[in-house]
């Protein structure tokens, strides 16, 4: 094995750095959890609207249904406009649709018009009445359900779940349309405590199914059952014995109210940033530690060259950064499944591995050459590591601009090479560069705040590159004889 | 063998250079005493040739290959036990000697095995466990020379290796030198105890202010140098002057005895006592320090 490859390895699998990448991962994980749990928590106490609806096909003829109930009250929210948007798959054409709801917090219309519908939206609108006082789920005035429109039988059941976000918080609600009467708009209507920890692998208890429902809702006309050998994801209903109706949930993970969503966008910079100091701290002791303390002569005689010995210290530090991120990433992405029963786009994963990675990894390249007196060695990494970043981010980036501009590719918003720039430091905005279709930037941020973000990260990576070879000499020079 | 052309090394722009224009042979089977004042350049001559400052200019060849552009193959071929070993500091004996001997491709268990044998020779098994920068002066020294001897190399820089060993250490330093010699090594033994370097250097090369001013082989020296031996006999008795007088002018003081004249070899005249039964407690032969000195005050 050559002794490029030979260090890396030892490196990798030193107990330290197993050690370190461990506890990297956990403290890290633990940071974004505990932070979900407290936001989630402040979220969940709040009042907040739920909107539940259907979408029916009887005879050809599609019955939409809506109803909006406020649910820290359990009364319907009335006279606010529910926007019905609805895909054809046949035509390719989306149909726009607008109802108030009425006294009961219910909306509905029918279409016979539609051949294929397979996508559907139900979008209250708060604002347009003067009505954001009474939402507080997300700002803006508007919650919209999604829901796939394939017909199960003859009724299509929407099911939101709003799951308990943290161990702390309320339980969680979980709210059920169903038209199983084959009367679009019929009063079926169930609420219970649901653990989400249970979702969608766990038989629901009769008990507290029945429970619940009598408790909060007045409306219900059905006493459900819901059958022992039958997981979540095929809930059998029936009336008197009878069987009424039997479907597939569309969405045993809901996802995330959108305040949750915001609290993903704060703590993801965080981890990121974190990410980026640590890249800098590594990269640093990794090669400078033994460079400070003459440990490095001992390495150099052997049949190592400069480069191959910092590359692989280098290489070392990314593929343990890689690991964490990684980790963290694929945790964060589980971690709300287990316990707060919501998935986030598997692109927030992506954001949080790829962030922090190419983040900590800028940091560190740049570490290395600040720290090194080997500059022409740490150039050497430097320099790929940036063509790098050119080629996989800023390249995909630019080019549907340069194309639009060719007028071959339809142009983007609010985009221009600054914010690429400022995204590649910027943790928050960097997802915009990864996260669109061909790595489009999507990113609708003003000028003042690319500027703030710039001299920000400009402040902070600055102080860390000064701060941190200092803080590390003296801690070198005292424990190095 | 190593080849040392024109080697020169200035580590900032505008002052002497450290090392200027060195040319040495260090040949297979041979021991080269390399000597100096403080601050003569030996230190980065050394450093040069094993690789571990880069030359200015010229070129350090090691069994033919370049150390700068060939430097993985120059490495495999030297062990380098330098003046003030400084290791990882959380690395213990035994581990550090088997990941030392990774960067040379020996498989893990002979690598067990080697430095296992190492660390009993250099009387360090009782602590082949223990953290290196524990140790102390002496046994990291001791420590140095099989981290050097690990990959068993053909060529061996000694930088002031005895500073801060004791006498026993000494001796097996001192016996381990050579026995590298015997087994055909080269070797290149920088001291400032001359006396050390007079008994086991086949060659001197003496530099001075980064220049080599003289190499000349032990034999010659000897030859064109009065060489003063002293000794201490703790059994001294009428016996010796005669045992001695075969050596040159004899003068005796009490268990003090000095030995006077040409071509003359501490280590024999030690022998010769010792096996006479006579308990030789110091010795100490001024021939290249006369030498050494001599030139470097002509310089001056």
């Amino acid at each position: 094995m050559k002794p490029f490859f030979y260090e890396f390895l030892q490196r990798i699998r030193a107990k330290s750095a197993v050690v370190f990448t461990i506890l990297l991962t956990v403290l890290l994980i633990a940071l974004v959890y505990t932070s979900y749990s407290s936001i989630s928590s402040s979220v969940i106490n709040q009042p907040s609207n739920i909107m539940t609806g259907a979408l029916f096909n009887h005879n050809g003829t599609y019955y939409f249904d809506t109803y909006v109930f406020n649910s820290s009250t359990g009364k319907p929210v009335t006279n606010i406009p529910i926007n019905f948007t609805l895909y054809n798959s046949d035509t390719g054409g989306l149909s726009n649709y607008q109802y108030e709801t009425n006294s009961l917090g219910y909306s509905n219309f029918t279409s016979s018009n539609i051949s294929n519908p397979t996508y559907c939206t139900f979008e209250a609108n708060f604002a347009q009445n003067n009505r954001n006082s009474e939402f507080s789920e997300k700002p803006g005035g508007l919650i919209r359900r999604a829901i796939s429109a394939t017909p199960y039988g003859q009724s299509c059941v929407m099911v939101w779940n709003i799951c308990k976000p943290s161990p702390i918080a309320p339980p969680s609600i979980l709210i059920v349309s169903l038209n199983a009467t084959g009367s679009p708009g019929g009063n079926l209507m169930i609420y219970y405590n649901y653990s989400c920890n249970t979702t969608g692998y766990k038989p629901i208890n009769k008990s507290d199914i029945l429970g619940a429902v009598y408790k909060n809702f007045s409306v219900v006309t059905f006493s459900p059952k819901i059958s022992d050998q039958y997981d979540y994801t095929d809930v059998l209903f029936e009336e008197n014995g009878k069987q009424i109706s039997e479907f597939a949930t569309f969405s045993a993970i809901s996802s995330p109210p959108g305040n949750l969503e915001s609290a993903f966008n704060f703590e993801y910079p965080i981890v990121a940033f974190i990410m980026g100091i640590l890249g800098i701290s590594l990269a640093y002791f990794s090669y400078n530690k033994d460079r400070i303390s003459g440990a490095y002569q001992e390495l150099i005689v052997r049949p190592n060259t400069r480069v191959g010995l910092m590359t692989s210290r280098f290489l070392s530090v990314s593929f343990l950064l890689l690991v964490s991120s990684s980790l963290i990433g694929l945790s964060t992405y589980i971690i709300p499944i287990l316990l707060f029963s919501f998935y986030m786009p598997f692109s927030f994963i992506m954001y949080i591995i790829f962030s922090s990675f190419v983040l900590s990894e800028s940091m560190a390249a740049i570490s290395f050459i600040i720290g090194s007196k080997e500059k022409s060695a740490a150039a050497v990494i430097a320099i790929p590591l940036v063509i790098f970043i050119l080629i996989v981010l800023f390249v995909p980036a630019i080019l549907p601009d340069i194309l639009s501009k060719l007028g071959i590719f339809p142009g983007t918003e609010n985009y221009n090479l600054i914010t690429l720039i400022v995204s590649l430091f910027d943790p928050a905005s960097s997802f915009s560069v990864i996260g669109s279709p061909l790595f489009r930037p999507i990113m609708s941020f003003t000028s003042l705040y690319l500027v703030g973000s710039a001299l920000w990260m400009a402040v902070v990576y600055s102080i860390s590159w000064v701060t941190i070879p200092y803080i590390g000499n003296y801690f070198l020079s005292k424990t190095t004889d | 063998m190593i080849h040392v052309q024109g080697l020169s090394k200035i580590y900032n722009k505008g002052d002497p250079p450290a090392i200027d224009s060195i040319d040495m042979d260090i040949n297979d089977s041979e021991i080269v005493g390399f000597v100096g004042l403080n601050g003569a350049g030996k230190t980065t001559a050394i450093r040069a040739i094993i690789g571990a400052v880069l030359p200015t200019a010229g070129s350090v060849s090691i069994d033919g290959h370049d150390i700068v552009r060939e430097k993985r193959l120059a490495s495999m071929g030297v062990g380098w036990i330098p003046e003030t070993p400084v290791y990882n500091a959380d690395a213990k004996a035994l581990s550090l000697l088997k990941y030392f001997a990774g960067f040379f491709g020996i498989p893990r268990d002979k690598a067990e095995k080697r430095a296992t044998d190492l660390l009993e020779r250099l009387s360090l098994k009782d602590h082949m466990n223990k953290k290196v920068m524990n140790f102390s002066q002496g046994m990291k020294k001791r420590f140095a020379i099989a981290a050097a001897m690990i990959h068993d190399p053909g060529n061996y820089l000694f930088d002031e290796t005895l500073n801060g060993i004791d006498a026993e250490g000494v001796e097996l330093v001192r016996t381990i030198i050579h026995d590298l010699k015997k087994d055909g090594k080269a070797i290149l033994l920088s001291s400032h105890i001359l006396n050390e370097i007079e008994d086991s250097a086949d060659r001197v090369v003496i530099i001075d202010r980064g220049k080599i001013i003289d190499s000349i082989s032990m034999e010659n020296l000897r030859n064109m140098a009065t060489t003063r031996v002293e000794l201490t006999v703790t059994n001294i008795d009428g016996n010796v002057s005669e045992i001695l007088q075969k050596y040159g002018n004899i003068e005796i003081n009490n268990s003090r005895v000095i030995i006077t004249g040409r071509d003359i070899k501490a280590s024999e005249i030690n022998n010769d006592l010792v096996k006479k039964g006579y308990n030789v407690n110091g010795i100490r032969s001024e021939t290249l320090e006369n030498y050494f000195l001599n030139l470097v005050r002509d310089r001056k």
